[in-house]
Protein backbone atom coordinates (compact mmCIF):
# COMPACT_ATOMS: atom_id res chain seq x y z
CA UNK A 1 0.00 0.00 0.00
CA UNK A 2 1.08 3.72 -0.37
CA UNK A 3 -0.06 6.80 1.54
CA UNK A 4 -1.82 8.73 -1.32
CA UNK A 5 -0.62 11.91 -3.29
CA UNK A 6 -1.69 15.34 -1.90
CA UNK A 7 -1.55 14.52 1.91
CA UNK A 8 0.90 16.23 4.20
CA UNK A 9 1.62 15.42 7.97
CA UNK A 10 1.95 18.92 9.61
CA UNK A 11 2.23 19.59 13.67
CA UNK A 12 -0.32 21.73 15.63
CA UNK A 13 0.94 22.56 19.02
CA UNK A 14 2.27 19.04 20.55
CA UNK A 15 -0.18 17.41 17.99
CA UNK A 16 -0.22 15.60 14.46
CA UNK A 17 -2.09 15.96 11.17
CA UNK A 18 -2.39 15.09 7.98
CA UNK A 19 -4.23 17.73 5.70
CA UNK A 20 -4.99 17.43 1.98
CA UNK A 21 -3.07 20.24 0.88
CA UNK A 22 -2.24 18.85 -2.87
CA UNK A 23 -4.36 18.99 -5.79
CA UNK A 24 -4.57 15.73 -6.50
CA UNK A 25 -6.90 16.26 -2.55
CA UNK A 26 -8.34 19.10 -3.24
CA UNK A 27 -11.74 18.19 -2.05
CA UNK A 28 -10.13 16.61 0.45
CA UNK A 29 -12.10 18.86 3.39
CA UNK A 30 -10.96 16.51 6.42
CA UNK A 31 -8.43 16.79 9.17
CA UNK A 32 -7.02 13.99 10.10
CA UNK A 33 -5.01 13.54 13.62
CA UNK A 34 -2.61 11.31 14.28
CA UNK A 35 -1.11 10.00 17.52
CA UNK A 36 3.07 10.55 17.82
CA UNK A 37 3.53 6.60 16.79
CA UNK A 38 1.46 7.14 14.04
CA UNK A 39 3.41 9.99 12.79
CA UNK A 40 6.51 8.63 13.21
CA UNK A 41 4.88 5.29 10.76
CA UNK A 42 3.81 7.94 8.09
CA UNK A 43 7.02 10.08 8.31
CA UNK A 44 9.05 6.73 7.34
CA UNK A 45 6.94 5.42 4.64
CA UNK A 46 5.81 8.07 3.19
CA UNK A 47 6.58 8.13 -0.83
CA UNK A 48 7.18 4.12 -0.52
CA UNK A 49 5.39 1.19 -1.18
CA UNK A 50 4.69 -0.68 2.30
CA UNK A 51 2.59 -3.13 3.98
CA UNK A 52 1.52 -3.83 7.75
CA UNK A 53 4.92 -5.83 7.83
CA UNK A 54 6.53 -2.94 7.23
CA UNK A 55 4.88 -0.75 9.84
CA UNK A 56 4.85 -3.48 12.61
CA UNK A 57 8.87 -3.90 11.81
CA UNK A 58 9.01 -0.23 12.31
CA UNK A 59 7.11 -0.44 15.28
CA UNK A 60 9.62 -3.00 16.82
CA UNK A 61 12.21 -1.12 16.05
CA UNK A 62 11.51 2.12 17.77
CA UNK A 63 9.49 1.27 20.83
CA UNK A 64 10.53 -2.70 21.34
CA UNK A 65 7.77 -4.32 21.74
CA UNK A 66 6.76 -7.68 20.59
CA UNK A 67 6.37 -8.82 17.09
CA UNK A 68 2.49 -9.96 17.63
CA UNK A 69 1.16 -7.17 19.72
CA UNK A 70 3.40 -4.79 16.50
CA UNK A 71 1.54 -6.48 13.61
CA UNK A 72 -1.78 -6.23 15.14
CA UNK A 73 -1.18 -2.27 15.97
CA UNK A 74 0.32 -2.09 12.47
CA UNK A 75 -2.88 -3.28 10.95
CA UNK A 76 -5.12 -1.43 13.18
CA UNK A 77 -3.16 1.90 11.91
CA UNK A 78 -2.79 0.42 7.98
CA UNK A 79 -7.21 -0.04 8.12
CA UNK A 80 -7.29 3.31 10.05
CA UNK A 81 -5.25 5.17 7.08
CA UNK A 82 -7.42 3.46 4.66
CA UNK A 83 -10.96 4.25 6.00
CA UNK A 84 -9.49 7.83 6.10
CA UNK A 85 -8.93 7.97 2.90
CA UNK A 86 -5.48 9.18 2.86
CA UNK A 87 -3.85 5.57 2.10
CA UNK A 88 -4.81 2.85 -0.37
CA UNK A 89 -4.04 -0.21 -1.41
CA UNK B 1 -2.04 59.96 -17.69
CA UNK B 2 -1.03 57.41 -15.22
CA UNK B 3 -2.25 57.48 -11.85
CA UNK B 4 -0.30 55.72 -9.10
CA UNK B 5 -1.74 55.15 -5.42
CA UNK B 6 -0.58 53.50 -2.70
CA UNK B 7 -2.52 52.19 -0.12
CA UNK B 8 -0.98 50.61 3.66
CA UNK B 9 -3.54 47.80 4.59
CA UNK B 10 -2.62 46.51 8.31
CA UNK B 11 0.96 47.61 7.93
CA UNK B 12 1.45 46.27 4.69
CA UNK B 13 1.97 48.71 1.92
CA UNK B 14 1.21 47.98 -2.05
CA UNK B 15 0.69 49.90 -5.36
CA UNK B 16 -2.32 50.35 -7.69
CA UNK B 17 -1.42 51.98 -11.51
CA UNK B 18 -4.50 53.10 -14.00
CA UNK B 19 -4.60 54.82 -16.69
CA UNK B 20 -8.16 55.03 -16.97
CA UNK B 21 -10.71 57.65 -15.38
CA UNK B 22 -12.57 55.33 -12.76
CA UNK B 23 -14.36 58.40 -11.59
CA UNK B 24 -14.24 59.83 -7.98
CA UNK B 25 -16.36 56.91 -6.28
CA UNK B 26 -15.07 54.14 -7.68
CA UNK B 27 -12.15 53.27 -5.28
CA UNK B 28 -13.45 55.02 -1.94
CA UNK B 29 -13.70 51.88 -0.39
CA UNK B 30 -9.61 52.31 -0.41
CA UNK B 31 -9.85 55.94 0.28
CA UNK B 32 -9.20 55.33 4.40
CA UNK B 33 -5.62 53.35 3.20
CA UNK B 34 -3.96 55.97 1.56
CA UNK B 35 -0.46 56.81 2.07
CA UNK B 36 1.93 58.87 0.69
CA UNK B 37 4.35 56.95 -1.70
CA UNK B 38 6.98 57.02 1.08
CA UNK B 39 10.50 55.54 0.71
CA UNK B 40 9.51 52.12 2.53
CA UNK B 41 8.81 50.59 -0.75
CA UNK B 42 6.02 48.39 -1.32
CA UNK B 43 4.74 44.71 -1.04
CA UNK B 44 3.25 44.47 -4.75
CA UNK B 45 1.91 46.42 -7.82
CA UNK B 46 -0.88 45.83 -9.92
CA UNK B 47 -1.21 47.50 -13.11
CA UNK B 48 -4.64 47.73 -14.60
CA UNK B 49 -3.91 47.29 -18.57
CA UNK B 50 -5.42 47.56 -21.62
CA UNK B 51 -3.85 44.43 -22.91
CA UNK B 52 -2.49 41.34 -21.41
CA UNK B 53 -0.07 39.98 -23.99
CA UNK B 54 0.32 35.72 -24.20
CA UNK B 55 3.68 35.99 -22.65
CA UNK B 56 3.96 32.53 -20.95
CA UNK B 57 2.71 29.18 -21.98
CA UNK B 58 -0.03 28.42 -19.36
CA UNK B 59 -1.64 25.20 -17.63
CA UNK B 60 -5.24 25.13 -16.04
CA UNK B 61 -4.33 24.02 -12.19
CA UNK B 62 -7.90 24.58 -11.28
CA UNK B 63 -11.30 26.28 -10.98
CA UNK B 64 -12.89 27.50 -7.92
CA UNK B 65 -16.36 28.08 -8.20
CA UNK B 66 -18.28 29.74 -4.93
CA UNK B 67 -20.96 32.04 -4.01
CA UNK B 68 -18.38 34.91 -3.26
CA UNK B 69 -16.33 34.41 -6.83
CA UNK B 70 -15.48 31.97 -9.63
CA UNK B 71 -11.85 31.88 -9.65
CA UNK B 72 -9.56 29.83 -12.57
CA UNK B 73 -6.12 29.41 -11.92
CA UNK B 74 -3.58 29.33 -14.54
CA UNK B 75 0.47 28.59 -14.11
CA UNK B 76 3.11 28.90 -16.90
CA UNK B 77 6.69 26.69 -16.17
CA UNK B 78 8.60 29.37 -14.90
CA UNK B 79 6.33 29.63 -11.89
CA UNK B 80 3.88 33.01 -13.33
CA UNK B 81 0.19 32.57 -12.55
CA UNK B 82 -2.84 33.86 -14.32
CA UNK B 83 -5.72 34.20 -12.53
CA UNK B 84 -9.09 34.64 -14.08
CA UNK B 85 -11.72 36.57 -11.94
CA UNK B 86 -15.37 36.57 -11.71
CA UNK B 87 -18.57 37.47 -10.20
CA UNK B 88 -20.11 34.10 -8.81
CA UNK B 89 -22.47 33.24 -12.09
CA UNK B 90 -21.43 36.19 -14.13
CA UNK B 91 -19.81 35.30 -18.05
CA UNK B 92 -17.91 37.72 -17.91
CA UNK B 93 -14.23 38.16 -16.16
CA UNK B 94 -10.90 39.50 -15.24
CA UNK B 95 -7.40 38.30 -16.21
CA UNK B 96 -4.30 38.80 -14.08
CA UNK B 97 -0.70 37.93 -14.56
CA UNK B 98 0.87 37.39 -11.76
CA UNK B 99 5.22 36.67 -11.24
CA UNK B 100 6.05 33.64 -9.04
CA UNK B 101 6.27 35.59 -5.76
CA UNK B 102 3.04 38.11 -5.90
CA UNK B 103 5.00 40.83 -6.45
CA UNK B 104 4.41 42.23 -9.91
CA UNK B 105 1.33 42.03 -11.41
CA UNK B 106 -1.07 43.26 -14.69
CA UNK B 107 -4.90 42.72 -14.63
CA UNK B 108 -7.21 43.08 -17.47
CA UNK B 109 -10.66 44.26 -16.52
CA UNK B 110 -14.17 43.77 -18.68
CA UNK B 111 -14.77 46.69 -20.40
CA UNK B 112 -17.74 48.18 -19.34
CA UNK B 113 -18.82 45.34 -17.02
CA UNK B 114 -20.71 46.53 -13.93
CA UNK B 115 -18.88 43.69 -11.53
CA UNK B 116 -15.36 45.41 -12.84
CA UNK B 117 -14.63 46.83 -9.34
CA UNK B 118 -15.68 43.28 -7.73
CA UNK B 119 -12.83 41.97 -9.77
CA UNK B 120 -10.57 44.73 -9.50
CA UNK B 121 -11.04 44.31 -5.49
CA UNK B 122 -10.71 40.58 -5.40
CA UNK B 123 -7.69 40.70 -7.65
CA UNK B 124 -5.97 43.20 -5.11
CA UNK B 125 -7.06 40.53 -1.85
CA UNK B 126 -5.74 37.91 -3.73
CA UNK B 127 -2.74 40.05 -4.63
CA UNK B 128 -2.58 40.98 -0.46
CA UNK B 129 -3.09 37.29 0.54
CA UNK B 130 -0.65 35.45 -1.41
CA UNK B 131 2.09 38.37 -1.06
CA UNK B 132 1.88 37.92 2.50
CA UNK B 133 1.10 34.27 3.15
CA UNK B 134 4.76 34.21 4.49
CA UNK B 135 4.54 37.61 6.63
CA UNK B 136 2.49 35.71 9.85
CA UNK B 137 -0.42 37.43 8.46
CA UNK B 138 -4.30 36.19 7.51
CA UNK B 139 -6.55 37.43 5.39
CA UNK B 140 -9.56 35.78 6.69
CA UNK B 141 -13.19 35.25 5.76
CA UNK B 142 -15.39 36.76 8.80
CA UNK B 143 -16.72 39.52 10.08
CA UNK B 144 -15.58 41.25 13.42
CA UNK B 145 -16.48 43.43 16.38
CA UNK B 146 -14.63 46.27 17.94
CA UNK B 147 -15.27 46.70 21.36
CA UNK B 148 -13.03 49.09 23.10
CA UNK B 149 -9.28 48.09 22.01
CA UNK B 150 -10.64 44.81 21.91
CA UNK B 151 -11.72 42.70 18.69
CA UNK B 152 -14.31 40.03 18.12
CA UNK B 153 -13.83 37.52 15.08
CA UNK B 154 -16.86 35.72 13.49
CA UNK B 155 -16.19 32.83 11.48
CA UNK B 156 -18.98 30.23 9.48
CA UNK B 157 -19.69 29.94 6.17
CA UNK B 158 -21.86 32.14 3.60
CA UNK B 159 -25.28 32.30 5.35
CA UNK B 160 -24.91 31.23 8.35
CA UNK B 161 -24.83 34.34 10.56
CA UNK B 162 -21.80 35.91 10.74
CA UNK B 163 -23.05 39.12 10.00
CA UNK B 164 -26.55 38.66 11.55
CA UNK B 165 -24.37 37.75 15.10
CA UNK B 166 -22.43 40.83 14.58
CA UNK B 167 -25.15 42.97 13.91
CA UNK B 168 -26.74 41.45 17.77
CA UNK B 169 -23.76 42.43 19.08
CA UNK B 170 -23.88 46.42 17.82
CA UNK B 171 -27.62 45.81 19.37
CA UNK B 172 -27.27 44.50 22.83
CA UNK B 173 -23.30 44.44 23.47
CA UNK B 174 -22.70 47.92 24.67
CA UNK B 175 -19.77 49.95 22.72
CA UNK B 176 -19.94 47.67 20.41
CA UNK B 177 -18.63 48.73 16.59
CA UNK B 178 -18.25 46.86 13.41
CA UNK B 179 -14.49 46.91 12.30
CA UNK B 180 -15.19 44.62 9.05
CA UNK B 181 -17.88 42.69 7.80
CA UNK B 182 -16.24 40.18 5.50
CA UNK B 183 -12.39 40.05 4.69
CA UNK B 184 -10.41 41.29 7.77
CA UNK B 185 -6.57 40.95 7.75
CA UNK B 186 -5.24 38.98 11.07
CA UNK B 187 -1.59 39.97 12.21
CA UNK B 188 0.57 37.56 14.61
CA UNK B 189 3.20 39.23 16.57
CA UNK B 190 5.12 37.82 19.37
CA UNK B 191 2.39 37.40 22.38
CA UNK B 192 -0.54 39.18 21.05
CA UNK B 193 -2.68 38.67 17.78
CA UNK B 194 -3.62 42.16 16.12
CA UNK B 195 -7.61 42.27 13.64
CA UNK B 196 -7.50 45.23 11.18
CA UNK B 197 -9.96 46.68 9.04
CA UNK B 198 -9.25 46.75 5.33
CA UNK B 199 -11.08 48.12 1.96
CA UNK B 200 -12.67 44.54 1.80
CA UNK B 201 -16.32 43.81 3.30
CA UNK B 202 -18.09 42.17 1.33
CA UNK B 203 -21.38 43.87 0.59
CA UNK B 204 -21.01 45.62 3.97
CA UNK B 205 -19.28 49.15 3.40
CA UNK B 206 -17.27 49.26 6.60
CA UNK B 207 -14.14 50.29 5.34
CA UNK B 208 -12.19 50.95 7.91
CA UNK B 209 -8.31 51.98 9.00
CA UNK B 210 -8.51 50.49 12.35
CA UNK B 211 -7.02 47.62 14.83
CA UNK B 212 -8.08 45.82 17.81
CA UNK B 213 -6.20 43.40 19.55
CA UNK B 214 -8.09 40.19 18.61
CA UNK B 215 -9.41 38.55 21.75
CA UNK B 216 -11.29 35.40 20.71
CA UNK B 217 -12.47 33.81 17.67
CA UNK B 218 -16.04 32.31 17.39
CA UNK B 219 -17.55 29.97 14.53
CA UNK B 220 -20.61 30.32 14.60
CA UNK B 221 -23.48 27.22 13.76
CA UNK B 222 -27.13 27.78 13.37
CA UNK B 223 -29.21 25.96 15.92
CA UNK B 224 -32.28 25.99 17.76
CA UNK B 225 -30.67 26.59 20.88
CA UNK B 226 -27.54 28.94 22.35
CA UNK B 227 -24.73 27.19 23.66
CA UNK B 228 -21.08 27.90 23.65
CA UNK B 229 -17.94 25.50 23.53
CA UNK B 230 -13.75 26.15 23.98
CA UNK B 231 -12.47 24.24 21.14
CA UNK B 232 -9.09 21.98 21.62
CA UNK B 233 -6.21 23.05 19.77
CA UNK B 234 -7.34 20.58 16.76
CA UNK B 235 -10.86 21.60 16.85
CA UNK B 236 -9.38 25.54 16.51
CA UNK B 237 -6.76 24.69 13.81
CA UNK B 238 -9.62 23.04 11.92
CA UNK B 239 -12.01 26.11 12.56
CA UNK B 240 -9.72 28.85 11.67
CA UNK B 241 -7.28 27.28 8.33
CA UNK B 242 -10.54 27.13 6.38
CA UNK B 243 -11.26 30.66 6.91
CA UNK B 244 -7.94 31.93 5.64
CA UNK B 245 -7.55 32.94 1.89
CA UNK B 246 -4.74 30.52 0.67
CA UNK B 247 -3.44 27.94 -1.99
CA UNK B 248 -3.44 25.10 -0.29
CA UNK B 249 -1.42 23.15 -3.70
CA UNK B 250 1.31 25.66 -3.39
CA UNK B 251 3.62 24.46 -0.50
CA UNK B 252 4.92 28.08 0.23
CA UNK B 253 2.06 29.93 0.80
CA UNK B 254 0.33 26.48 2.64
CA UNK B 255 3.31 26.38 5.15
CA UNK B 256 3.34 30.02 5.83
CA UNK B 257 -0.47 30.10 5.86
CA UNK B 258 -0.29 27.38 8.63
CA UNK B 259 2.94 28.53 10.72
CA UNK B 260 0.59 31.91 11.15
CA UNK B 261 -2.84 29.36 12.08
CA UNK B 262 -0.22 27.83 14.56
CA UNK B 263 0.64 30.99 16.50
CA UNK B 264 -2.56 32.19 15.93
CA UNK B 265 -4.84 29.47 17.94
CA UNK B 266 -1.77 29.37 20.39
CA UNK B 267 -2.49 32.47 21.33
CA UNK B 268 -6.31 33.20 20.79
CA UNK B 269 -9.39 31.26 22.65
CA UNK B 270 -11.42 29.52 20.06
CA UNK B 271 -15.03 28.55 20.37
CA UNK B 272 -17.74 27.12 18.55
CA UNK B 273 -21.31 28.67 19.31
CA UNK B 274 -24.28 27.06 18.31
CA UNK B 275 -26.85 29.96 18.05
CA UNK B 276 -30.41 31.29 17.11
CA UNK B 277 -29.94 35.06 15.45
CA UNK B 278 -31.06 36.72 19.41
CA UNK B 279 -29.96 39.00 22.03
CA UNK B 280 -29.55 35.77 23.89
CA UNK B 281 -26.97 34.55 21.56
CA UNK B 282 -24.81 37.97 21.88
CA UNK B 283 -25.51 37.83 25.72
CA UNK B 284 -24.12 34.34 25.54
CA UNK B 285 -21.03 35.08 23.04
CA UNK B 286 -20.01 38.41 24.95
CA UNK B 287 -20.32 37.10 28.47
CA UNK B 288 -17.99 34.04 27.92
CA UNK B 289 -15.75 35.38 25.10
CA UNK B 290 -15.24 39.30 26.38
CA UNK B 291 -13.65 39.06 29.92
Amino acid sequence: MRIKQGFKLRTVGKEYIVAGEGLAQIDFNKLISLNRSAAYLWQEVEGKDFDEQTLADLLVSKYDIPAGQALADAADIATNWIEAGIAER
Amino acid sequence: MENNFFYQVAGHRFRLSFSEDFGKDALGNYTPFLVPEGKGGYLFRLSVVDDLPDKYLYEQVGQFDNDIAAIGVFKSENGYFRFHIGYPGSRSYCAMDVDAAFRVAQVKLPAGDKHRFFCLNNCLMLLYAFSTANLDTLMMHASVIKNGADGFMFLGKSGTGKSTHSRLWLDHVEGSELLNDDNPVVRVFDGKAIVYGTPWSGKTPCYRNEEALLKGIVKLQQAPLNQIKTLSLLQAYAIVLPACSSMRWEEEIASGIHRAVEKLIGMVPCYRLECLPDKAAADLSASTIKK
